[in-house]
């Protein structure tokens, strides 16, 4: 066999040494096939293998299981945040005033507060951090409480018996002092300053992994200035002595009235406008018709000459609207008549805006 | 040399054979012993695990409830259509149902549909301390229908499990919570990992 094979005669006397131990060796083997087994070294250097491929897979696993804990949670945080933005727009777009004092005016006890004033003041709401950050059950570093009426299922202020409700509505925010510039705030007794009041907020959020993009959102008291004068009327302005007039002076121009349980009041107040192309000044000529609570029936006429808006005391579904006493009619200007029972009829004339303290109506 | 190497190979093979490793069999039966001895132990510990598991399942199956009712309330509701979603969490029977009201103000093929967390976690025994009705509104925010003002806490437990597992809900923000009691006493512990 060797000899005529050329090819191997010519090998290396190493060569030809190894082939001979690696035959001997597999023809042993078959022989010997029963007894044959793994050595400790080729169990260990198999089991490192495994252990290696093992070790990267379980490693692709548990990235994949915290990258999709992660995502899960940043979608947990914004929407909670989302929703609670939502829910401070529509408070303060109700509001008439909001501040942020540097201590809570009232009985919730919080600390950096931003406290939102309901119109007629029939509702405070404070927002705001407890002592105690984060309070137990709560991951924080820092959550943002509400303290104030709570809502009923169809999303309006539970107002009856002042009870006022303080809960935890954000989690894991980074930082205190969400409250970064406040616009107009605090003046609810300044009758010239019938400005909207505005607030910019920004919520830094953490999560596990870290800090998160901060939510930035603004906020506006949407019905100011309508509101400013039932405001503060209700806040003891000192409207009768200030200029212009009240309404039962001799320039209004108004038909029979009974106002006897009411408060009227004339506004001019000016702006700027731009008309037929230069600029101009528009003045706004206002009457201001505040009803107290429980006035019995009244008649209020407004003024062709004014835009005339009436306040009134109570929520608007308490309210009975139509166009008379009895009536199967709409109210429109010409005739309106509201009552929120038998302590409160008020039939109304030539009238522009019913202001109620949760929502108002353009005639 | 090489002649003299070549003599003493197969005396070298002879000692490596002796010393060779562990056999299939061997190898086999070994694996099989510490499963056995594995499984015996597991075994004894596996009763409150699995319990404790489908009781977490179960707690993963309402928060995934909740969550969708809140997110279809949101999503699905005009701002200004009066029209709420209301989801029952059933005490006796442990389903979770989802229903709008008024009726049909929007279509029902949005709700979520209505399980039974005992079929879906595999729990026969579990239980609910109370039966639970949430409102959710088109804003994303609840409230309960039994006036309750504050956050409502809806505890799942099992009778072979001593823990029990707490799903609470934030009113009015919906924050959806998962917490653990150990002893089922104790305040549910909603950091705990």
């Amino acid at each position: 066999m060797k000899r005529s094979s050329p090819h191997l005669s010519h090998r290396p006397a190493w060569s030809s040494l190894v082939l001979r131990e690696l035959l001997k060796k597999s023809t042993k083997a078959k022989a010997n096939d029963k007894s044959q087994g793994l050595s400790l070294i080729e169990l260990l250097v198999a089991m490192v293998i495994s252990l290696i491929v093992i070790h990267a897979m379980a490693h692709i696993m548990v990235s994949e299981v915290k990258l999709s804990r992660s995502f899960e949670e940043y979608s947990n945080i914004k929407d909670a945040t989302i929703r609670v933005a939502a829910m401070m727009q529509k408070e303060i777009s109700n509001a008439s005033d909001l501040s942020v004092p540097t201590t809570d005016p009232t009985t919730c006890g919080l600390n950096d507060p931003l406290v939102i004033i309901g119109p007629r003041r029939l509702w405070t709401i404070v927002y705001g951090f407890a002592a105690q950050n984060p309070p137990p059950g709560w991951t924080g570093p820092k959550t943002l409480y509400r303290c104030g009426p709570a809502y009923d299922a169809n999303g309006n202020l539970i107002l009856s018996g002042s009870q006022s409700v303080k809960t935890v509505v954000l989690d894991r925010l980074s930082l205190t002092s969400p409250w970064d510039t406040v616009i107009n705030s605090g003046d609810l007794a300044n009758l010239s300053n019938s400005l909207s009041r505005g607030i910019r907020i920004q919520f830094n959020m953490q999560s596990t992994t870290g800090q998160l993009n901060p939510y930035i959102f603004g906020a506006r008291s949407a019905i100011n200035p309508l509101y400013a004068f039932g405001d503060q009327v209700a806040n003891g302005s000192t409207y009768l002595t200030t200029a212009p007039s009240a309404c039962d002076d001799a320039s209004a121009a108004r038909g029979t009235t009974n106002i006897l349980s009411s408060i009227c009041y004339q506004t001019l107040t000016s702006h700027q406008i731009i008309y037929e192309g230069a600029p101009a000044t528009e003045i706004d000529k206002r009457q201001h018709f505040y009803i107290e609570p429980n006035p019995g029936t009244l008649t209020i006429t407004g003024s062709p000459l004014f835009e005339d808006i009436v306040y009134l005391p109570n929520l608007k579904n308490t309210y009975t609207i139509k166009n008379a006493d009895g009536g199967k009619g709409v109210c429109t200007r010409v005739n309106c008549y509201v009552s929120s029972g038998p302590n409160e009829k008020v039939s109304l004339q030539n009238i522009n805006y019913l202001i109620f303290p949760d929502a108002q109506i353009g005639i | 040399m090489v002649h003299a190497d070549m003599r003493k190979s197969p005396r070298r093979l002879t000692n490596r054979e002796k010393h060779m490793g562990y056999s299939l069999i061997e190898l086999l039966m070994v694996i099989a012993l510490i499963s056995v001895l594995g499984s015996i132990f597991l075994r004894s510990q596996s009763s409150s695990f699995v319990n404790y598991s489908k009781l977490r399942l179960a707690a993963a199956e309402l928060s995934g409830a909740i969550a969708k009712a809140r997110d279809t309330a949101a999503k699905n509701i005009p701002v200004d259509l009066t029209c709420n979603v209301v989801q029952t969490i059933d005490k006796a029977t442990t389903n979770v149902t989802t229903a709008v009201s008024p009726a049909n103000c929007i279509s029902t093929t949005l709700l979520p549909n209505s399980i039974n967390l005992r079929d879906r976690s595999g729990s026969s025994d579990l239980s609910i301390d109370q039966t639970t009705v949430f409102t959710f509104r088109a804003d994303g925010m609840s409230s309960n229908a039994d006036a309750l003002l504050t956050d409502q806490t809806i505890l799942l437990s099992d009778p072979r499990s001593t823990a029990v597992i707490c799903v609470n809900l934030t009113i009015p923000t919906a924050i959806i919570r998962l917490g653990l009691s150990k002893s089922g006493s104790e305040t549910c512990d909603y950091t705990a990992k």
